[in-house]
C-alpha cells in the first residue's frame, strides 16, 4: 500500500534528481523549485490514486510535466533564453567557483560550453526535449519514459534520437568565433614580443 | 555490408543509453571494432549525452565526479597499456587509433568519453566442454544464480555460456536434457546468451552423418576457444565451472 511516508522518502531520496530535471525544463532555479513544490502539493491530494509503490516514480514525474504544461500555458514569467546569459546568478550552481579546482580559463570555457548545451536544448520542442532530459538527466529507462508521456517505446527511440540530432546541429553549426581562445593557445604573431 | 547502414539511428542511441538486449550489444560491438566511422558516430552520440547529463549536474559534485572519471581514465589507460604489452602490436595500433582525443584543449567532459567505451560492466563468459548432465546442470544452476544476484543488485552484467568439445551436446535440440530449462533461463534474462563452436558442430555432423539442430536464439562461433579469448580481449571474465 503507498501512503504519504514512502512519497516524502521517494521525494527526499530524489530531490536533487528531480530538481535537475525541472531546472532543466525551466532554466531557473527558483521556477525549478516551485515546479517541485507544485507537483508535491499535486501528488500529496492525489496519492490514494496509486495502486502500487512501483509506480510512484512515473506517476510522480507525470504530475511534475503536467505542471509544467500548466506553467508554459499560463506563459507565467518565464524567463526567455535570450537571458540565459552567462551570469548564472540563478542557476543550480550559482557559488561553483567555490567548489571547482579549474583554471579561470578551464573554468570560463566550462561555463561556455555549458551555456551553448542549455541554449541548444531549450532550442528543442518540448516534446523532444522531455524525453531527453528525462533519459539524460534523469536517467530514466525508455519503458519508464513510455508510460510518463504515455506513448509506446518506439516513439520513445525515435524522440531519443532526433533530440540527439538536433542537439548535434544546434551546437555545431553555430560558429564558435565567440568563445574566448585562452592566451596560451593564441597565435604568436611576429613582432608582437 | 556496411554497418552504417546496417544499424539505424534508433539502434545506436539505444545502445548509448543501454537499451539494447545482449544479442543486439554483441552484434553491434563486433561491428564496431571493424568500422571506425561506427565508432565515431557511437562517440559524437555519447558526447551528446554527457554534455546534457554534466550540464545540469549541481556544480558542488562536479570535483568528486571529474576526479573519478580522471582515476577511472588513469586504470583505463594503466590497463590499456598493459594489454597493448601482452597483446603486441596489432593490438596497440587499434587502441591508440581508437582512444587518442584528437583536440588537446577539449575539456573534462570530451577527455571524460574515451574511457565510456572501456567503462563496460565485468562480463563473464562461462565454458562448458562436458556431456555429463551433472556438470552442465551446476553451470546452468551457478548461471542462473549469478544472473539473479547481478539483477538484484541492478548491475548490468552479460553472461555468455560457450559450448565446445562435448559441450555441443548441451544445445543439441535433440540430445539436451535441459531444452526448457535453457529456453526459459534465456527468456527470463535478456542478458545472456548462448554460443557453440562451430567448429565441433561441423565435425559432429561428419562423424555422425547427421544434422546438428541447435537450440533456438544461439550464436554459432568460428571456434570455442576463440570465442572466448575474444571475450576476454573485450575485457569480460573467464570463469571455468
Amino acid at each position: 500500500m503507498f501512503n504519504k511516508y514512502k512519497l516524502s522518502k521517494f521525494c527526499s531520496e530524489q530531490r536533487g534528481l528531480l530538481l535537475q530535471l525541472a531546472y532543466s525544463w525551466c532554466h531557473d532555479r527558483v521556477l525549478a523549485e516551485d515546479l517541485l513544490q507544485d507537483a508535491l502539493v499535486k501528488a500529496l491530494k492525489n496519492i490514494s490514486k496509486v495502486k502500487h509503490s512501483k509506480a510512484i516514480k512515473a506517476w510522480f514525474i507525470q504530475i511534475m510535466l503536467n505542471c509544467w504544461r500548466d506553467m508554459l500555458r499560463k506563459k507565467q514569467d518565464l524567463r526567455d533564453i535570450d537571458e540565459l546569459v552567462s551570469d548564472d546568478s540563478n542557476s543550480l550552481d550559482n557559488d561553483s567557483h567555490l567548489y571547482e579546482k579549474l583554471t579561470p580559463e578551464e573554468s570560463l570555457y566550462q561555463k561556455e560550453l555549458q551555456l551553448n548545451v542549455k541554449k541548444a536544448l531549450s532550442r528543442l520542442s518540448v516534446k523532444y526535449r522531455t524525453v531527453l532530459t528525462l533519459v539524460d538527466i534523469y536517467g530514466a529507462s525508455y519503458t519508464e519514459v513510455s508510460v510518463i508521456i504515455d506513448a509506446p517505446i518506439g516513439t520513445v527511440m525515435s524522440r531519443v534520437s532526433r533530440a540527439r540530432e538536433e542537439l548535434r546541429k544546434y551546437l555545431t553549426v553555430e560558429p564558435d568565433l565567440e568563445r574566448v581562445v585562452p592566451l596560451y593557445n593564441r597565435p604568436v604573431v611576429r613582432g608582437d614580443e | 555490408m556496411n554497418s552504417n547502414e546496417q544499424f539505424s539511428v534508433e539502434l545506436l542511441n539505444a545502445y548509448i543509453d543501454g537499451e539494447l538486449s545482449a544479442e543486439d550489444e554483441l552484434e553491434l560491438l563486433e561491428a564496431m571494432q571493424k568500422d571506425t566511422s561506427l565508432l565515431k558516430r557511437i562517440n559524437e552520440l555519447k558526447r551528446m549525452k554527457l554534455l546534457v547529463k554534466n550540464t545540469y549536474l549541481p556544480s558542488a559534485k562536479q570535483p568528486d565526479s571529474f576526479t573519478k572519471y580522471r582515476q577511472l581514465k588513469f586504470s583505463v589507460l594503466a590497463s590499456a597499456l598493459l594489454s597493448v604489452g601482452i597483446a603486441g602490436g596489432w593490438y596497440s595500433h587499434h587502441y591508440t587509433s581508437v582512444y587518442t582525443v584528437p583536440n588537446s584543449r577539449v575539456s573534462h567532459i570530451d577527455t571524460s568519453l574515451d574511457t565510456v567505451k572501456v567503462k563496460e560492466p565485468w562480463n563473464i563468459v562461462l565454458h562448458v566442454n562436458s556431456n555429463d548432465p551433472y556438470v552442465q546442470k551446476t553451470i546452468l544452476d551457478e548461471t542462473e544464480s549469478l544472473l539473479e544476484s547481478f539483477k538484484q543488485s541492478k548491475e548490468k552484467v552479460k553472461v555468455e555460456i560457450v559450448a565446445y568439445g562435448k559441450g555441443v551436446y548441451l544445445f543439441d535440440s535433440k540430445k539436451t536434457q535441459y531444452k526448457q530449462r535453457l529456453k526459459s533461463l534465456k527468456n527470463s534474462f535478456n542478458n545472456l546468451s548462448y554460443a557453440v563452436c562451430g567448429r565441433t558442430v561441423t565435425r559432429l555432423e561428419k562423424n555422425q552423418g547427421r544434422k546438428i539442430k541447435l537450440i533456438s536464439k544461439m550464436t554459432v562461433a568460428r571456434s570455442g576457444i576463440y570465442q572466448i579469448i575474444k571475450r576476454q580481449k573485450q575485457g569480460w571474465n573467464y570463469i571455468r565451472i
